[in-house]
């Protein structure tokens, strides 16, 4: 009944009640997890074609002067001075017309205010609705509380004035301060150079089915004469908590125009390993030393080993990879 | 796995517009066509935004699917043009759920059919891509 399905399972979507059922009924299969796979290949190529069609911020802008003249003519309320001002849409030129292949990450940069207010929801409106409120009640609680301060500030001492100046600058520097400590501690736990290129080099892997790999069944750590004799990958090095992981397949491909080892390995989750000669990509990372890189569909973690860079990587969250690497490192 | 997170309203206006683009093949009469389709869904909610029946807008375009017909030589290229030389309701059906904006229960429910009906849809406008299973 499930397999039914099938043509809907998507990644995005498997989390919904007969699409998950569906997708734990063909996990079973071999035939039809590789049909899957090939069929989200096959989307992925469309997800990717539709989202470089956008509107423009200029056009998104313009639906949204639409909205708000709209409202604007049915409000009562509205001086007719403020009427004369906002143009009536009609009158506007008509918009040129634009390409349809906008980049889509161009797109999302603006997100207009209207357009997005709707992601508040129902409560938080009324929350929103609440503050403003007080704010509009009336002249006499007003009045009052302005004399009140004026009262306040006239008892108030100059000593008082400069203790409270004071303090203001105090909780400043301490702030920036803080801040600071944490960019450099930022830096310092999971920042090194070359991040981009790790990144770049995960999302090599959305193109993967596995075909490419060389069958080779042994743990990481006897792969160094395959990978000397197939590449003179002579700094070829696993960390030892992946030593004794047990291999798939094995091959060296081109990433910029140097070599790359990488391994199919499977030990408590399927996993895909990236090595290369640090120093090829521009990456400098201390030895012994995790951070994490965050693909666009990949999670990657990487350490330096001796004159290697490794990089370990699967699909999932961040908080994955944290998970996975601390339970790695603790064995 | 990544999961359907809660679109915005300007996730949902590109959504439409894509669809709209598939399948009216032309940017202008898609951007024409998103103005009218929200306009008027605006209206129904009492010009209150957060009244507004997001899915509703696709339902709104699946009734005017038809007023949309495929162009021989549309201003889309790759795999929009692809898409939209598709037929109906295959076209409508493959491309809303690529537009990854909706659940496909949704998609079902707005092209009034079931599930089954709706990935018999799905797998036949795969078919017409010239998708084949290896």
């Amino acid at each position: 009944m499930s397999e039914r399905l099938l043509p809907l399972v998507r990644p995005i979507y498997e989390t919904q009640g007969e699409i998950a059922d569906a997708r734990r009924v063909i996990s079973k299969s071999p035939a039809l997890r590789s049909q899957l796979e090939h069929q989200t290949q096959f989307d992925d190529q469309i997800v990717s074609a539709l989202q470089t069609i956008a509107l423009t911020d200029q056009q998104i802008e313009q639906l949204e002067n639409l909205l708000v003249d709209n409202s604007a003519t049915e409000s009562v309320e509205t001086p007719p001075a403020h009427e004369a001002v906002t143009e009536p849409v009609e009158a506007s030129p008509a918009p040129e017309p634009v390409p349809l292949e906008i980049p889509a990450a161009l797109a999302a940069t603006v997100v207009p205010e209207i357009l997005t207010h709707h992601a508040l929801s129902p409560s938080e409106a009324k929350e929103e609705a609440k503050t403003e409120q007080p704010a509009a009640s009336g002249a006499e609680e007003e009045a009052a509380k302005k004399e009140e301060e004026e009262e306040e500030k006239a008892e108030e001492p100059p000593r008082a004035r400069t203790v409270t100046i004071m303090a203001a600058v105090g909780i400043g520097i301490i702030a920036t301060i803080a801040l600071v400590a944490y960019m450099i501690w930022d830096q310092m736990t999971n920042g090194f150079s070359g991040r981009d290129q790790v990144a770049e080099l995960l999302e090599t892997a959305n193109t993967l089915n596995g075909d490419e790999f060389e069958a080779v069944n042994t743990t990481t750590a006897n792969l160094k004469d395959w990978f000397f004799l197939k590449s003179d990958m002579h700094w070829f090095a696993v960390p030892k908590e992946f030593a004794d992981t047990p291999t798939l397949g094995c091959r060296v491909s081109k990433f910029k125009g140097i070599d790359v080892g990488e391994i199919l390995a499977k030990d408590d989750r399927e996993v895909l390993m990236f090595l290369f000669h640090p120093a090829d990509l521009g990456v400098k990372i201390r030895k012994r030393k995790w951070a994490i890189v965050d693909g666009e569909n990949w999670e990657g973690g990487v350490t330096a080993v001796e004159d290697c860079c490794f990089v370990v990587a699967f699909k999932g969250k961040h908080s994955d990879m944290e998970e996975y690497l601390k339970k790695k490192v603790k064995k | 796995m990544p999961g359907l997170n809660a679109p915005t309203a300007y996730d949902y206006v590109q959504a439409l517009y894509r669809l709209l683009a598939v399948q009216s093949g032309s940017s202008s009469a898609a951007e024409s066509a998103v103005k009218e389709i929200f306009l008027e869904a605006f209206e129904d909610a009492g010009k209150q935004l957060e009244r507004l029946d997001f899915d509703g807008l696709f339902r709104t375009a699946f009734r005017k699917r038809d007023s949309y017909p495929r162009k021989a030589e549309p201003e889309l290229n790759g795999w929009a043009g692809r898409l939209h030389q598709l037929p109906e309701p295959e076209r409508f059906s493959i491309t809303l759920f690529c537009l990854e904006i909706l659940p496909p229960t949704t998609i079902a429910e707005i092209t009034g059919t079931t599930l089954d009906t709706l990935a018999e849809r799905v797998a036949k406008a795969r078919k017409e891509l010239n998708f084949h299973l290896s």
